[in-house]
C-alpha cells in the first residue's frame, strides 16, 4: 500500500480549476518531486492535501486512512506536515522555544514523556538540522537562510511519516541551498522520512528526487524519473510555451 | 525556577522587596487612604494580568473584558439581595458562572481572525452592559445593588485578603504563562496556521486561555464587590477600556509586566488627583508618552534593562 494516495482532487475557485482531478501516489522512504511553472497550483495541493483548503471532490489517504475533511492539526497529528513557501517562524521564541511547539501536539506528547526526553528529542532534531549552535537565539535576528532550515526542523520535529516541504530553496543562494538540501536528505536516508517536495531550482531539486510529477494549469501532465521528466516534451512546453521542446531538441 | 533567578535576580530581588512592603504596609503606618489605593490597585492587577493571559499572549484582543468581571460582581450581587453570600462560597462561584460563560462566548468568537475577534467581544459587553440597564429591577441598574458582605470587619484584613489573593492569582497565571502552555499560546499569536501545521489545535488552546482569563477576572469582580459592599454599573462597565491601557503601558505577554503596570498607573491616578482638573490631561499626556516611546510597554524594557546589566555584570563584558 502507498504511504500517500492522493486520488481525483479536484478544487475550483469560481472559474479557475486550481487543480484538476490530480492522483499520485508516494510509496515510503520516497523522495518525491512536484514540478511545475508558477502558478500550477503546486501550492494549492499541498494545501488540499493538509486540511488547509477542502477539495470539491477526490480523496487523500495516509496509509490507508482517509484525510478528506480532517483539520490541518489533525492531519498533522497523524504524521503528514507540511511547510511553508514563506517561512512562518514563532516571532519572539527562541530556535529551541519554536522547536518545542512541535512537540507539544497530541502526537508528540504520546511518544515523549516529560521535559527531558523532549529536550533530548529537540536536541535529535536540532543535531541533524545543524540549528545546535543557535538553539538559544531568538528567530527574529536569524538569517533567511536559517529560518528555512528552521521550517523543515519544525515539520520533523513532529517525527513524521511523510513531511510536503513547499520550496525550501526558495529565495537562497547557491551556497545556502546545500546545506538544507543536506538536511533533507540526512532526514530521508537516516530516520526514514518520506519527503514530497515542491521547487523552482531546478538542479538541486532533480538531484534531490527519486520520482516527479509534473502539473500545468492545475492538471497532471507528466510522471517519471528526473531523467524522464525533462525530456518529456510537455513539460518542457509548460516553461517554454508552446514549441518549446523543438527549441531544445531531442 | 532556577532558571528564572539566574537570569532575572535583580528582577526578582525587586519583586520580593514589593511583596514583603505591601505586606508589612498596615503593620509600619496607618494610613488608611494608602490602603484603600493599594487594595482597589492590586484588583487591577488582576484584572490586567488575566486580561494578558489571553490577549497578550495569543493576540486576540479581549475588548469586553468587563463582560467577564460583570459575570462574577453581578452573580454575586443579585444573590444577595436574597441570601447574603460569604466571599468563601461566592468567589469560587464567580469563578465557575465566569468560566462556563468563556467557553460559551470563547468557542464561536475565537474562530474569528484579525480584528472580529475584538468587535465580538465588544459587542457582547455593550449588549451586557445595555440589558444591565433594562434589567434594573434584577441588576439595580444605574443605583447597582447594595447588602453585599464585606470581605472583612475592618479595613486591614480586607486589604490583607486581596493583597493575598492578587499574589496567589498573579503568580498562578504568570507561571502558567511561563509553562508549556504560555508557549503554545505564544506560537498562536505568532502564527496560528503555522501552530497548526504541527498539530496544535489552535481552537481548544484560545477557549482554554479565554475560560481561565474569565476564571480570574470573575473572582475579582466579585472580590470588589464584596470589597465595597456594593456592585454597580459605573464600577464595572468602564473596566474593558482601563484593563487594556493599564495592560498596554505596563507590557504584554509576561502577566507580570502587565500586573505592575496596572498598579502603578492606578496608584498614579490617585497621585494626580492633586492636580485637580488637570489630572485627565497628564494621565493622558503619561499614555501618549508611554505608547510612543515604550511600545512594548514599561516593565517589560525595565526587564529587559535589569537582566542586560546583570549579564554585563557577571560575564565583565
Amino acid at each position: 500500500m502507498a504511504l500517500l494516495a492522493v486520488e481525483n482532487l479536484h478544487k475550483q475557485f469560481g472559474g479557475l480549476t486550481a487543480c484538476d482531478h490530480v492522483s499520485f501516489s508516494v510509496e515510503r522512504g520516497e523522495r518525491f518531486g512536484i514540478l511545475g511553472p508558477n502558478g500550477a497550483g503546486k501550492t494549492t495541493l499541498f494545501n488540499l492535501i493538509t486540511g488547509f483548503i477542502r477539495p470539491d471532490s477526490g480523496s487523500v489517504q495516509l496509509q490507508g486512512k482517509p484525510l478528506t475533511g480532517m483539520k490541518p492539526e489533525h492531519i498533522s497529528s497523524l504524521g503528514l506536515v507540511r511547510t511553508f513557501q514563506i517561512v512562518k517562524p514563532f516571532k519572539g521564541l527562541s530556535v529551541f522555544e519554536n522547536l518545542k511547539v512541535p512537540t507539544l501536539s497530541p502526537r508528540m506528547r504520546k511518544r515523549l514523556k516529560g521535559e527531558r526526553e523532549r529536550e533530548k528529542w529537540i536536541e535529535t532534531i536540532a543535531d541533524l538540522s545543524d540549528l545546535k549552535a543557535i538553539l538559544q537565539e531568538k528567530v527574529d535576528e536569524l538569517p533567511h537562510g536559517y529560518l528555512k532550515k528552521l521550517e523543515v526542523a519544525k515539520a520533523l520535529c513532529i517525527q513524521p511519516e511523510i513531511v510536503l516541504l513547499d520550496e525550501p530553496f526558495a529565495g537562497l543562494t547557491s551556497s545556502e541551498i546545500q546545506p538544507i538540501s543536506t538536511v533533507i536528505q540526512r532526514a530521508n536516508e537516516k530516520n526514514g522520512t518520506t519527503i514530497v517536495l515542491i521547487e523552482h531550482r531546478l538542479k538541486e531539486f532533480m538531484q534531490l528526487v527519486h520520482r516527479i510529477i509534473a502539473i500545468d494549469y492545475g492538471q497532471k501532465i507528466a510522471e517519471g524519473t528526473p531523467g524522464e521528466i525533462v525530456r518529456n516534451p510537455l513539460v518542457v512546453e509548460s516553461y517554454l510555451g508552446k514549441g518549446g521542446a523543438d527549441l531544445v531538441g531531442p | 525556577m532556577r532558571a528564572l533567578w539566574k537570569k532575572n535576580g535583580i528582577t526578582v530581588l525587586l519583586l520580593l522587596a514589593g511583596v514583603v512592603f505591601l505586606l508589612l504596609f498596615p503593620v509600619l503606618g496607618d494610613d488608611l487612604y494608602l490602603l484603600t489605593v493599594f487594595s482597589i490597585a492590586l484588583m487591577y492587577s488582576v484584572y490586567a494580568a488575566s486580561w494578558d493571559l489571553l490577549s497578550g499572549y495569543t493576540g486576540k484582543e479581549n475588548f469586553g473584558h468587563a463582560a467577564l468581571v460583570a459575570i462574577g460582581a453581578y452573580s454575586l450581587g443579585i444573590i444577595s439581595q436574597s441570601t447574603p453570600l460569604q466571599p468563601i462560597l461566592s468567589i469560587p462561584l464567580a469563578g465557575i458562572l465566569s468560566i462556563v460563560w468563556g467557553i460559551l462566548i470563547g468557542i464561536p468568537t475565537l474562530r474569528l481572525k484579525g480584528p472580529y475577534f475584538a468587535l465580538a467581544t465588544l459587542a457582547v459587553a455593550s449588549i451586557m452592559e445595555k440589558l444591565t440597564l433594562s434589567f434594573s429591577e434584577v441588576t439595580g441598574g444605574e443605583e447597582g445593588l447594595y447588602g453585599i458582605p464585606f470581605l472583612a470587619q475592618d479595613f486591614v484584613p480586607s486589604y490583607y485578603f486581596v493583597l493575598l489573593f492578587a499574589i496567589l492569582s498573579i503568580g498562578f497565571l504568570f507561571f502558567l504563562g511561563r509553562s508549556n502552555f504560555g508557549l503554545t499560546l505564544k506560537s498562536i499569536r505568532s502564527d496560528e496556521d503555522a501552530a497548526r501545521a504541527v498539530g496544535i489545535s489552535t481552537t481548544r488552546y484560545k477557549v482554554t486561555a479565554f475560560a481561565i482569563s474569565a476564571g480570574f477576572a470573575g473572582m475579582t469582580g466579585a472580590i470588589s464587590g464584596h470589597y465595597y459592599g456594593f456592585v454597580g454599573f459605573d464600577m464595572v462597565f468602564p473596566l474593558s477600556l482601563n484593563i487594556i491601557i493599564l495592560s498596554v503601558v505596563g507590557g504584554l505577554g509576561g502577566i507580570l509586566p502587565a500586573a505592575l503596570g496596572a498598579f502603578f498607573l492606578t496608584y498614579l491616578t490617585e497621585l494626580l488627583r492633586e492636580f485637580g482638573e488637570f489630572n485627565q490631561l497628564i494621565y493622558t499626556g503619561i499614555l501618549m508618552v508611554v505608547v510612543l516611546v515604550l511600545p512594548h510597554g514599561v516593565f517589560n524594557l525595565l526587564g529587559d534593562f535589569l537582566r542586560r546589566g546583570r549579564k554585563h555584570g557577571v560575564t565583565g563584558r
